[in-house]
């Protein structure tokens, strides 16, 4: 009878065993850690018109931050003038009733301040940063031109072509935008998505003076704004102002467009050729409005499929099969429906359909297959950390309640999107990716050399 | 009822006294309002120097460390000092390829392995090519210091140059090269320093056809010899501020880079030479398919150790590196329309600078936009229209409101100390040596600076657009230009 113990190999393996065990343990134990969101401390207030105010103090330094957003883009705009909010936000610049043209640069330049602006395809931001004893000097100067900015017709023609120089420079001559631009346009076919916020060169050509002043009257009410401060202040003080400055305003009635993009019912696809050497494969697809939960899901699933060092595209398609050069994803959040991109670079032109090949072999493998634990968990990690870092700047959080405020009236949307990713299993993440990035909802885009009849390199 | 007239009697003046107040604001506004509301005077910040300490291994290598338990991360930057200085014409390119596989693979990890360690761990980790430094950035959660500085230590003491990632980083080179030649701001960088600079390591590294002539024949071990020449112990100084226990990290820093030997051969390094043949030159690089004309003008400038920075600096926001208001701004973009944007910019190199000005217009204004920057340069250059006290004021209010937001973390005073102490022969109170200085201005000696400086009869320029649309007006005018076709594209 064979005697029945413990050999030596096996008491070798039982301890690795235990050792391996405590390794799972230990991983099992990391990976069920939620992440935590600590939420910044700050007030929100509402005027009597409708206007909204949000405050975030913070006094590590003797600056504020003074935002003013309103709830119009590109996507507000009629088929025969895109590019008028971008157009609106330069002529914010411009003077108003009360002050000549420059001034506003020249007043938050003598205090030590800076200004700027920005256009998006759902809202229209300005602001400034300035010391903190100055916030009464913007709230003025920003409460002027919401009621009273000038409309001067030689102003505006010279304005026109700074707005020209900027489409040259930021779009007509940079192949990815030139290209991306058709893309999308025939993507989004007869959409509020068709156009950029530049817009169409006709259309900033033919704008007039008064279809510009009529879209500022429509939609530059403290009804359509939201006003968010950070830095170092107290509500108070500024809950103050705000009635001075904006409480005599009236609301307006915004009456908005109806946003529907038409149904696909079928994969499109669009071949540009340009003036280049390398090409450029984009897939769009469309996804929900920014308050939807799944959007985190889809923002998870594209750092796994495209963005991070170690996802699938970039081991698989860069590091071992040496057929593209890179790959990325975009989410395009937005108070609409809207799209995200994911793009990959061939190598070369004559690998364009084969990586497009692989690409289709990669997402439906991850659909099939899904994804890893650990895959999950370095996802987890990254976002956790990203949360941790934003702390070091309270314009980054206000930015971000700001958005969520602006869009949904839902500051403390990433709260839901956070207990949303704690509570989001593997099985869920997948689920949700294949609901969106599927086949007939996507238009694949070539950005490809033009053919000048010899062999690109 | 004589009560109840009373109070609407003065229910009637609280409404009216209330309605005044409410458009007191707005009813007022008139630039004398805004200009009583915006009458401040930043005061001149301190910048509090912090408690560091140095630590340095006997190899040279010098840590410059300070806890900060603000939050839970951990921050490292850096410097390598050497970089495409170290290049010669026949390894133009070297540093940036050399940079980008030491952050691919090492000794210890293999491409994947190298990718998923850093994921694993939230690491983040980045090395910058520069003229004269090769910048290191990294950081984690403090739960990953230790991580952090292993990975560290596998970039900067075992990276792996040879392997499949090599070829294939080096034909990604090659891709990433070829289409510089399509890219207007791209040739316009390479036809306007490889003329400036000209045989000298600054004026290779924008030479595209030499570096890829190097990709076409590199091998890793010429990867590998640069390396070792470059990444040497005793010429990296690295800033670490964060959530730490100070003894515990120095302990950890000497097990992971003390026994780390220093090479003995020193590279060469030399001063530009100013080529008088450029002066006054216009290249036009013809890019038949661009809708604008992307144009620099400029000339060789001081190394890095020019003694008058500050007043220069200060001059040239108000010339042309600053916001809106800037002349150059006010000029081509307020008045004229020409531009989205312009700027002034220096370039200090340890070995030469360069000083010019951007601009991007529609390529039938591009003489027009030629001449107003000259007109701009000539106004204070002869002091025509010097610099006023009241421009010169706004630039020091503002510096004097930022440098607090700029130098906001423990971090970013940490790293400008290491960076004067290692390579400026500055002092560790530079920050606060550099406000009093820059307060210390006044307008005439910006000006009478900023003039013995300003050289527009020698400007040399670069115009990359469609020749058709550009070559008539210099024609019209009677100025000569050299035209380079671009052979990639014609």
């Amino acid at each position: 009878m064979k005697k029945i113990g413990i050999t030596k190999k096996s008491k070798l393996f039982l301890i690795f065993m235990c050792f391996l065990s405590l390794i799972l343990f230990y991983s099992l134990q990391t990976a069920a850690e939620d992440i935590v969101l600590q939420e910044p401390a700050y007030q929100q207030f509402e005027l009597d018109n409708g206007m909204q105010f949000m405050v975030f103090p913070d006094h590590s330094i003797p600056l504020i931050r003074y935002s003013i957003y309103y709830n119009v883009g590109s996507i507000d705009e009629q088929n025969n003038q895109t590019g008028i909010s971008h157009f609106l936000e330069h002529l914010m610049f411009l003077g108003t009733e009360n002050l000549p043209e420059g001034e506003i640069d020249d007043l938050i330049s003598s205090v030590g301040g800076q200004l700027n602006a920005a256009t998006s395809f759902d809202y229209t931001y300005y602001y400034h940063e300035v010391p903190a004893s100055m916030l009464e000097l913007v709230m003025a100067l920003e409460s002027d031109r919401m009621q009273n900015l000038k409309f001067n017709d030689a102003e505006i023609n010279r304005e026109r072509e700074v707005i020209k120089q900027e489409r040259r420079m930021r779009t007509e001559n940079n192949i990815f935008s030139r290209g991306f631009e058709e893309i999308k346009a025939h993507a989004f076919k007869d959409s509020y998505l068709e156009h950029n916020v530049i817009g169409w060169m006709e259309d900033i050509n033919s704008i007039s003076p008064q279809q510009l002043q009529n879209y500022y009257q429509r939609y530059y009410s403290p009804n359509n704004s939201l006003v968010v401060v950070s830095g170092d202040l107290e509500a108070e003080m500024v809950k103050k102002l705000a009635e001075e400055y904006y409480g005599s305003y009236q609301a307006a009635e915004i009456d908005r467009k109806e946003f529907k993009l038409p149904a696909q019912l079928a994969e499109k696809t669009k071949k540009v050729e340009l003036n280049t050497n390398i090409p450029y494969a984009l897939q769009l697809y469309r996804i929900p409005a920014a308050d939807q939960l799944e959007i985190t899901a889809l923002e998870i699933f594209l750092d796994i499929l495209a963005n991070s060092q170690s996802s699938r595209l970039k081991q698989k398609l860069q590091q071992e099969a040496g057929i593209i050069l890179d790959s990325g994803a975009f989410l395009y959040p937005l108070r609409t429906d809207s799209f995200a991109l994911i793009y990959f670079i061939p190598s070369n032109q004559n690998l364009v359909e084969q990586a497009q090949q692989a690409f289709d072999r990669e997402l439906e493998k991850i659909f099939t297959e899904g994804i890893t634990a650990q895959e999950f968990e370095m996802v987890k990690k990254q976002y956790q950390k990203s949360l941790i870092f934003s702390q070091k700047d309270i314009n980054s959080a206000a930015s971000t309640y700001a958005l969520n405020e602006l869009r949904f009236n839902q500051a403390d949307l990433i709260e839901a999107k956070i207990e949303y990713i704690n509570n989001l299993g593997r099985e869920e993440l997948i689920r949700t990716a294949k609901k969106y990035f599927s086949p007939d909802q996507r238009t694949k885009g070539y950005i490809l050399p033009e053919n000048k009849g010899g062999a690109q390199q | 009822m004589t009560k109840i007239k009373n109070i609407l009697f003065y229910s009637l003046i609280m409404i009216l006294v209330f309605s005044f107040n409410l458009s007191a604001g707005t009813d007022q506004f008139s630039p004398d309002f805004f200009r009583e509301l915006a009458e401040v005077v930043n005061e001149k910040p301190e910048i509090e120097v912090p408690d560091y300490q140095l630590m340095e291994l006997e190899n040279g290598m010098r840590f410059y460390l300070l806890e900060d338990k603000s939050l839970p991360i951990v921050e490292v930057r850096g410097y390598i000092n050497g970089g495409k200085i170290n290049e010669s014409r026949n390894n133009a390119g070297i540093t940036s390829l050399m940079t980008e596989l030491m952050l691919k693979a090492s000794e210890n990890y293999s491409e994947s392995e190298f990718s998923l360690f850093k994921e694993i761990n939230a690491l983040s980790l980045n090395l910058g090519a520069g003229s004269d430094r090769i910048s290191i950035s990294g950081n984690s959660l403090n739960t990953e210091t230790e991580e952090l500085l292993s990975l560290l230590a596998e970039v900067l003491i075992r990276p792996e140059f040879a392997g499949s990632h090599f070829a294939r980083t080096v034909a990604e080179y090659q891709q990433l090269y070829r289409q510089q030649f399509y890219n207007d701001s791209a040739l316009l960088n390479m036809h306007f320093f490889k003329n400036l600079y000209g045989e000298h390591p600054y004026g290779y590294n924008y030479n595209y056809n030499l570096i890829l002539e190097f990709l076409n024949q590199v091998d890793s071990k010429m990867v590998e010899d640069f390396y070792s020449k470059i990444v040497q112990p005793e010429r990296i100084s690295i800033a670490i501020s964060g959530d730490f226990e100070m003894e515990a990290l120095k302990t950890r820093l000497k097990r992971n880079f003390a026994s780390w030997e220093n090479a003995s051969e020193k590279p060469a390094e030399s001063y530009v030479s100013v080529n008088p043949k450029i002066h006054q030159k216009i290249i036009v690089v013809d890019k038949a398919d661009a809708t604008q004309a992307n144009m620099r003008l400029g000339y060789n400038f001081y190394t890095s150790s020019y003694p008058k920075r500050i007043p220069f600096l200060m001059a040239n926001r108000i010339f042309g590196s600053g916001g809106f208001n800037s002349r150059l701004m006010e000029n081509l973009r307020s008045e004229k329309g020409y531009v989205y944007g312009t700027n002034a910019q220096v370039r200090y190199n340890d070995y030469g600078g360069a000083y010019f000005i951007n601009l991007s217009l529609d390529p039938e204004k591009a003489l027009a936009g030629m001449e107003a920057v000259k007109e701009e340069m000539l106004k204070l250059k002869t002091a025509k229209d010097p610099f006023q006290e009241k421009e010169l004021f706004e630039n020091i209010n503002l510096y004097n409101a930022v440098f607090p937001k700029a130098y906001q973390h423990q971090i970013d005073v940490l790293e400008e100390i290491v960076y004067q102490l290692e390579f400026e022969n500055g002092s560790k109170n530079y920050l606060n040596n550099f406000i009093k200085q820059y307060n210390g201005l006044e307008a005439a000696e910006v000006q009478q600076i900023f003039a013995e400086e300003l050289y527009p009869e020698i400007l040399f320029t670069v115009i990359v657009g469609p020749k058709e649309k550009i070559l008539p007006q210099f024609k019209e005018a009677g100025l000569e230009v050299e035209v380079i076709e671009n052979p990639v594209l014609n």
